[in-house]
């Protein structure tokens, strides 16, 4: 079928605005549940536990795709809706996915107008773009839904994406707080050279797309963690031997790293960049487990997203 | 005797070379210094960083041409609040101080480039992986080059990228075995969607290659779900800094040519910063 973005979006408006109607329209039979019913017990959960970190918005955490009404036959957790996880989920027969990253390429998904993006987008559309059409005509075609918990889940606490990461590193008994930074905590290890910290994270988050900054050999006793700009960094870079980050961009982190080290000063000293996906889907493997008790009328499972890049063989440093 | 010329004088040298008055973009310009400073020597560094300032200082420069931000202002949404959250960093305040304390100016120019020559640094990315860039329609301001090559793999040409660029950290999504002939060629950071949907428009390219793209907004999923689409295609990204230093060195040489007598040199080729774990 064909269908514009702005028609698609109109009808996914009007899906929200109709939404009583609509949902009894497509009404759960008895031992059904619909995708609407399953975010409002997420909600409510995420609600009972509280939080101590406040994100600007929630804005992100609404129906990317599909109408909420709809019966659910199956739920997939993911990183990210892509499509490749789009079609595993429907030859696993789950009609319902929930992403913690965007479905089509941009912060709000925001089909109608792209207009969050507009101060850096250039002129054009990507209304009748091809690959949108086809992830799309997919989704419509299988009868997906898709819901994003990205603010909320990381409203949970403690913070699954933080949690699930730790455990991945086997670092849980090594955190300790640390004040007035974007994330409330850094590992105290044991000292260990930058290069087998390095090695370490490789293994454990199972991906050889994993970039450092520093001497190989810098005793590491503290490692720090961030999101992904260097305003996200600046204070565990100064405040740790080493830091942890998802998806920097070369062009803001790593010249500050380059000067840092030149300079000679007691910080920064390194950097260890892995992908935002390895550094984050931890949390979405656990939480069919921890979604099952709400929801146990379907099946639920993880799909992931996988890691996005491969790297050349390994040269010696 | 050597040419003598302001900050501002080179500014309009450049500008008239180019047919472009070019009104600065954002944290671009005049960084340190003034319109009315002397330059005497011009290093040409993409990264004005403290390794570029220190040989500038060393080989009696008194000025560098830069792509980039000296306090790491790239711009876009990574500035957002940046320039505040660096007040009181203690490596913006050694930098400044070493800025200070040799008079350097520092000069960033970044959009007028891609503005006046769209092809420029992605054409010169091109000819250092040993490929002809084809021209441009007219009108054409994407900076987007693409080029035809003797049909190799994606793993062969990222081998090949490699070595010509000497990078170490290359990043790929795709097929290694897939089969590649035609290529299009983004230098620098490749953002946001349109820029790959651009150079997807062009149905015979079967592989982009760029400095950095973001990973799960925008770019980077947008080439893993034109894959699942069906569309035979592959991203290398060669590194920020490594995809923009061919098009320093062309700049260069450029600028020897309009400024005779000015002493210029590009800065040699930085080390890589990354190493893989």
């Amino acid at each position: 079928m064909s269908m514009s973005r702005r028609t698609f979006g109109q009808g996914v408006g009007a899906a929200m605005l109709l939404n009583g109607g609509l949902a009894r329209a497509f009404a759960a039979g008895p031992g059904q549940i619909t995708a609407e019913q399953v975010v409002q017990r997420i909600l409510n959960k995420v609600a009972s536990e509280g939080s101590h970190f406040k994100f600007p918005g929630l804005g992100t955490d609404t129906f990317k795709y599909g109408d909420p009404a709809t019966p659910v036959t199956g739920i997939v957790f993911t990183f990210q809706a892509s499509f490749e996880v789009l079609k595993k989920a429907v030859h696993a027969k789950r009609n319902f996915v929930i992403s913690h990253e965007r479905m089509f390429w941009e912060q709000l998904d925001d089909l109608r107008s792209l207009k969050h993006d507009r101060p850096f987008e250039p002129a054009g559309s990507l209304e009748t773009e091809g690959v949108f059409l086809a992830k799309r005509q997919y989704c419509e075609e299988n009868g997906l839904v898709v819901w994003r918990f990205h603010n909320h889940q990381h409203l949970l606490s403690p913070d699954p994406i933080m949690a699930d990461l730790t455990a991945k590193l086997g670092w849980q008994d090594y955190t300790v707080p640390v004040q007035g930074q974007m994330i409330g905590f850094a590992y105290a290890i044991p000292e260990t050279p930058l290069k087998d910290v390095a090695r370490h994270v490789s293994r454990s988050i199972n991906s050889r797309n994993v970039r450092v900054i520093g001497d190989p050999n810098l005793p590491v006793k503290r490692v720090g963690v961030g999101a992904h700009k260097l305003i996200e960094i600046l204070k565990p870079l100064q405040t740790n031997d080493v830091v942890l980050m998802s998806e920097p961009q070369d062009c803001d982190a790593f010249p500050y790293l380059r000067d840092g080290i030149s300079l000679g000063l007691p910080h920064p000293k390194g950097l260890i960049a892995i992908s935002h996906e390895r550094f984050e889907e931890w949390a979405e493997q656990s939480a069919p487990e921890w979604l099952k008790p709400l929801v146990p009328e379907v099946p639920i499972e993880f799909i992931s997203a996988g890691d996005p890049y491969w790297v050349l063989p390994e040269k010696a440093i | 005797m050597l040419p003598e010329m302001t900050c501002w004088e080179l500014i309009d040298r450049i500008h008239w070379m180019l047919d472009e008055r070019h009104k600065d973009a954002a944290y671009e310009g005049i960084i340190t210094g003034s319109d009315d400073d002397t330059v005497s020597g011009i290093l040409v560094a993409n990264e004005p960083s403290v390794e570029a300032i220190r040989l500038a200082v060393a080989t009696g420069k008194n000025c560098i041409l830069s792509r980039e931000h000296p306090f790491y202002l790239y711009g876009e949404y990574l500035a957002a609040g940046l320039a505040d959250a660096l007040v009181g960093d203690p490596v913006l305040k050694a930098k400044r101080q070493l800025i200070e304390d040799h008079h350097l100016l520092i000069i960033r120019l970044a959009a007028l480039w891609d503005t006046a020559r769209p092809k420029w640094f992605s054409s010169a990315l091109a000819r250092a992986l040993g490929w002809k860039p084809e021209a441009g329609k007219p009108g054409d301001q994407w900076t987007t080059v693409y080029c035809k090559i003797p049909r190799t793999t994606l793993l062969e040409l990222a081998n090949s990228a490699s070595k010509r660029l000497g990078a170490k950290t290359l990043r790929m999504v795709g097929d290694p075995n897939q089969s590649i002939a035609r290529v299009a060629v983004i230098h620098g950071f490749a953002f946001p969607t349109l820029v790959l949907n651009h150079a997807l428009q062009d149905l015979e390219v079967d592989c982009i290659i760029t400095g950095n793209t973001p990973e799960v907004d925008h770019c980077t999923t947008y080439i893993r779900d034109a894959i699942t689409a069906g569309r035979k295609i592959s991203l290398v990204q060669v590194g920020y800094a490594k995809s923009d230093y061919a098009g320093a060195v062309e700049l260069t040489e450029w600028l020897k040519n309009i400024l005779p007598g000015m002493p210029i040199e590009v800065q040699p080729p930085p080390k890589e910063l990354c190493w893989l774990a």
